[in-house]
């Protein structure tokens, strides 16, 4: 932080430093730009006083009591240096936070007119800006882990099944489709082997999507999905009779969760 | 401590810092203590837990087979529901969505020890199913 005035007896305008005086008034800055060093140099503005945010000068002999030229961060982040030693917070010194003053409490070291008392400040880092986040031991909140926030390696090895609604598609033949997604809901990327089985009194076959391993026109079929994660399937029955369709994991399966069921009816 | 020490998850993330959704999707199947032979019979309960060992209450369904040619079914009044293979071997239950648990009772005649395995079929979630139990019947 710097003073500076102007030392002009009109009105000065340092264009590109974005400053403008009165005759003779002075400025607090908090650097200095080209633009006013180069004002300086020529004589058109003076500095008058300069502060160091990190320093404070003992202004007379034994004196105990001094403003701080900063907020008080805390004494885990600011430590002070006197005559080349880091100082004890609370044994010898101490903050008055609430009116941001320091006293020096060291009888045995008596403050002289112009010593330098030095803080170290330490510098922000993402560790500060993250720790805030995180429990106290450095891992993460119990809890916070959600099948979502898994890798983008981790996420494919769950798959979740689910089936859509059924659809005609002949006579004695309705559809559905059964879509892997991942445990974030989102479809799981790559073809995955299924086993599909159904009631007896029904067959299955592949739709539109997918390609078939086993089982074609049986009640228990191995396909492996498109690269969506969808698997058409085409059910055949003669009977009017609700047909469950269930998924399961077979050889070369990923871990899947088959809880879903789909639904074909026919009527 | 180091950024690298705090953002610790990279091969650290523990089971405890796992969602409750995301551990309640995987289920441990566990056997209960077995309890005493009657009529050639055994009771035990298994019960699907999470991944911390805590009882998991969910529907699940889950394949049984056991040894030597012993035969299964749901103990009278006990929670669950046998799917299919009633009085068999190899049979499929649906845990109780209450209590997650299934009771089962193992008949066998004679002296001998029965292993019971489970497994995922159809219609199963994630699940665990590396626990067995053996059953000593006596003659």
């Amino acid at each position: 932080m710097i003073v500076v005035r102007n030392e002009l007896s009109g009105v000065l305008d340092i264009e590109g430093a974005g400053l403008v005086f009165e005759p003779l008034e002075s400025k607090s800055i908090d650097s200095i730009t080209p633009e006013l060093a180069a004002a300086i140099q020529n004589g058109l503005v003076s500095v008058t006083s300069q502060a160091d945010g990190s320093k404070i000068i003992v202004a007379s002999n034994g004196q105990t009591l001094f403003d701080l030229p900063f907020p008080w961060p805390g004494p885990e982040n600011c430590h002070l240096v006197v005559a080349g030693l880091v100082r004890l917070f609370g044994v010898d010194f101490s903050i008055d936070a609430a009116n941001n003053q320091m006293t020096w409490l060291n009888g045995g070291v008596v403050l002289a007119e112009n010593d330098v008392l030095f803080f170290l400040k330490n510098v922000p880092s993402p560790l500060n800006e993250v720790s805030s986040q995180l429990s106290g031991d450095g891992g993460l909140a119990d809890g916070a882990v959600t099948g979502a926030k898994l890798s983008a390696a981790l996420l494919p090895r769950f798959g979740v099944v689910g089936f859509g609604a059924d659809f005609a598609v002949g006579v004695g033949v309705r559809g559905i489709e059964m879509q892997l997604k991942d445990l974030a809901g989102d479809n799981l990327a790559g073809a995955n082997v299924v086993r599909i089985t159904c009631d007896p009194q029904a067959t299955l076959s592949l739709g539109a999507h997918g390609s078939l391993i086993s089982g074609d026109n049986t009640a228990d079929l191995i396909a492996k999905t498109s690269v969506t994660g969808l698997l058409s399937l085409e059910v055949a029955c003669a009977a009017a009779v609700e047909i469950f369709v269930v998924a399961g994991a077979t050889q070369a399966s990923p871990m899947l969760d088959c809880r879903a069921t789909g639904t074909v009816t026919f009527v | 401590m180091s950024v690298g020490d705090a953002i610790r998850p990279v091969q650290e993330t523990t089971l405890e810092e796992l969602s409750s959704a995301f551990l309640n999707a995987i289920s441990v199947v566990t056997f209960g203590t077995p309890g005493a032979e009657a009529a050639e019979a055994i009771a035990v309960r298994l019960q699907l837990t999470d991944m911390l060992g805590t009882d998991l209450p969910k529907a699940e369904r889950i394949r049984i087979t056991a040894s030597g040619a012993a035969s299964m079914t749901l103990v009278a009044a006990g929670d669950g529901t046998v799917l299919t293979g009633d009085n068999s071997d190899d049979i499929i239950v649906l845990t109780d969505a209450a209590t997650g648990a299934f009771d089962l009772e193992v008949t066998k005649v004679g002296a001998a020890t029965v292993t019971l395995v489970v497994g995922m079929t159809q219609g199963s979630g994630l699940v665990v199913c590396n626990n067995t139990i053996d059953l000593t019947f006596a003659a």
